[in-house]
């Protein structure tokens, strides 16, 4: 496992170094132009997705691309997916602490002038827990902020390396077609899920209650939903492993 | 040395012979290396168990020699000992077949007698 | 003894049956050939043996331990067929260093000399290798992990007579120095017949011959000579074949030569592809051993 691991880390290192640049790059110029600029508030929103988004997207062509790769060089699959495994988490606490990284530039411009309102790290914090926000101290927030990210950026990569997993199991044939219906399925899933909350109000109420109970939403925990997260990418691990015992190579 | 691989004679069997002709004609002399295994398995295309198999018969016969850690030799004495061996095996390998042919070409043995002759006097 | 054993291994796929039943034993330090007509079943027999198929039924061991998703025992084996399961764009400096990690004896020298012997540009991308020089590289990677079990499915396919023999003569000469085991599987059973010594013949996903190739060249015999008398001679013998050129006739028969042989007839060795051809096409309808 370990020798395989080698290969996977080196390929994820040169991703993730451009991802990184990149992003403190953008931190910069919005930063230095808000700064110097009195008239213009620039904000970076949404920054605490890009992350999401990088894991996703680098889970996906991690499995596709060495997959073919470990099973020919005699690697079980089993060790592979462990290894994968350990290079997602890798991953994911590396973007966590991109996302920490920017946080800090935010803060530290935000102190140069006070109309740079900047950007928030973790825009999930901000979105579903802000009571949490408000009543917890700097320290805490950043530090929380910083598993959340961790939690759902792991969250992420999990689901992409089922995805592509999913996609090697499949026969040729089905592939292009799931290729197309899978972002029509996420895309549609919101709409969809209004529609259906309009015309039978009561069910779907309990359902979206009981889901933000467990995303501890409602409580404003968000430990409680990085546990939800964590159980949720346990079980999409188990079903990518699964899949992955039954694929064949040729 | 060339090997006929389609031949009726198995291949360990033409790489013994093809080395005692070497030996014979002198391009392997007495106390001199021949080469290895691999070079001979390598340069016929054969499995080194054949190669090994047809030395080794030479090896039995005490016209080859191994020196371990260095190579294979030919023994003192190989060129007699093989003249001998092929002298006894002359009648076998030779007349039977020439007389064999010149019944079925109707030569008579007086015929092949004359014929002998003439080929030591060229 | 370090030995692979197939265990009733059956692979069906949704309309096929590729093997049935297969039992087989590879031991350490000999060159086995795998031969078969197209479709018999050879590269999914060495597929399901090196982790890439599983089989419907049936195990494979080696040295008693399960070799199916076990990385330990696979390590010991290395499998070169036509799949390029190579990332997109990786150049082949950077697939031998790879290998090189992934196999602890890869001997690096050796495959860089390989690779200027065959002419192999280190440089190049794997994908944009014509299907000549990627069997060439897989064979230079195959030559160079050291494994204790090797198998090539079809190693010189769409390689020259010149890197045929090149092939050849560098499989020979690693196997004299080192010896290893080898599964071969081809289809040029005239250039493999001199350095195989235990042939396995598979015909509709199973195995129909699994012998020395002595005792399956020993098996039959060639008798060639005017037509009448080989006509006559024939009578009541298993022929597997015939040539005829005019008045002269050639058969091939299996069994033993009779002690008193028509005149003017000759007897020779059995031809091997001949022989495998009739195994194949037509055969026997039991397996023999």
């Amino acid at each position: 496992m370990k020798k395989f691991m080698k290969y996977q880390l080196r390929d994820m290192v040169i991703g993730y170094s451009i991802y990184a640049a990149v992003m403190i790059l953008l931190a910069a110029v919005v930063i230095s132009v808000s700064v110097t600029n009195d008239n213009v508030n620039l904000s970076l929103n949404g920054n605490g997705f890009s992350s999401v988004i990088f894991c996703f997207v680098c889970a996906i062509a991690m499995y596709k691309e060495q997959c073919q790769l470990a099973i020919q060089s005699s690697i079980s699959r089993k060790d592979f997916f462990r290894s994968s495994i350990f290079v997602i988490a890798i991953l994911s606490l590396l973007c966590a602490f991109v996302d920490l990284l920017l946080r800090g530039i935010s803060l530290s411009a935000a102190s140069f002038s006070a109309e740079t309102t900047g950007f928030d790290l973790s825009s999930f914090m901000f979105l579903f827990y802000p009571e949490f926000l408000e009543r917890s101290s700097d320290a805490i927030v950043t530090i929380t902020g910083f598993f959340m990210s961790f939690f759902i950026c792991m969250a992420s990569a999990v689901l992409g390396f089922l995805i592509a997993g999913i996609y090697c199991r499949i026969p040729k044939k089905f592939r292009t077609f799931y290729c197309i219906a899978l972002p029509i399925i996420f895309c549609g899933l919101t709409p969809a899920f209004s529609v259906i909350a309009i015309f039978s109000p009561g069910p779907v109420r309990n359902i979206m209650e009981f889901l933000l109970d467990l995303m501890g939403i409602t409580s404003g925990s968000p430990f409680c939903g990085m546990m939800t997260i964590t159980v949720i990418s346990l079980l999409m691990g188990l079903i990518c492993y699964r899949i992955l015992k039954k694929t064949e190579i040729v | 040395m060339k090997l006929n691989l389609d031949q009726e004679k198995p291949i360990f069997i033409q790489i013994a012979e093809g080395i005692e002709d070497g030996i014979l004609t002198g391009a392997f002399l007495e106390e001199s290396q021949i080469p290895s295994i691999t070079e001979f398995s390598v340069n016929y295309k054969i499995n080194p168990a054949t190669a090994l198999k047809g030395i080794n018969l030479l090896v039995d016969e005490a016209i080859i020699f191994k020196k371990r850690g260095v190579g294979m030799f030919v023994a003192k004495g190989a060129v007699s000992k093989l003249r001998k061996k092929r002298q006894d095996q002359f009648y076998d390998n030779y007349i039977h077949r020439l007389v064999e042919e010149a019944k079925r070409l109707g030569i008579t043995s007086d015929e092949i007698i004359a014929m002998i002759e003439r080929g030591f006097v060229q | 003894m370090s030995r692979i054993e197939v265990t009733d291994v059956s692979k069906s796929f949704k309309d096929t049956q590729a093997l049935s039943h297969v039992n087989l034993q590879f031991e350490e330090n000999t060159i086995y050939g795998l031969l078969g007509r197209n479709g018999a079943g050879k590269s999914t027999l060495l597929n399901i043996i090196n982790n890439r198929l599983f089989a419907t039924s049936g195990t494979v061991t080696l040295d008693g331990g399960r070799l199916n998703e076990n990385t330990r025992a696979l390590s010991c084996c290395f499998l070169a067929n036509e799949s390029n399961l190579y990332p997109e764009g990786m150049k082949v400096k950077q697939a031998l260093r790879w290998s090189r990690e992934f196999y602890p004896d890869f001997d690096m020298n050796y495959a860089q000399r390989l690779c200027t012997m065959f002419e192999l540009p280190e440089k190049k991308k794997i994908k944009d290798l014509s299907t000549g020089y990627q069997s060439i590289f897989r064979n230079i990677i195959a030559l160079s992990v050291n494994v204790r079990f090797l198998f090539l499915d079809e190693p010189v396919l769409g390689l020259d007579a010149h890197h045929r023999d090149l092939f050849y003569r560098v499989l020979i000469e690693k196997y004299a120095e080192h010896p290893f085991t080898a599964v071969i599987s081809t289809h040029l059973i005239e250039e493999a017949a001199n350095f195989i010594e235990q042939v396995i013949v598979l015909k509709k996903g199973e195995i129909i011959r699994n012998q020395s190739i002595e005792s399956l060249l020993d098996s039959g015999y060639c008798i060639s000579g005017p037509g009448a008398q080989i006509e006559s001679y024939l009578k009541g013998k298993e022929v597997i074949g015939t040539d005829t050129l005019g008045g002269l006739k050639t058969a091939y028969v299996l069994g033993i030569p009779d002690p008193q042989l028509p005149a003017g007839t000759e007897v020779s060795r059995m031809d091997l592809q001949k022989l495998f051809i009739w195994l194949t096409e037509n055969g026997p309808a039991q397996p023999q051993f």
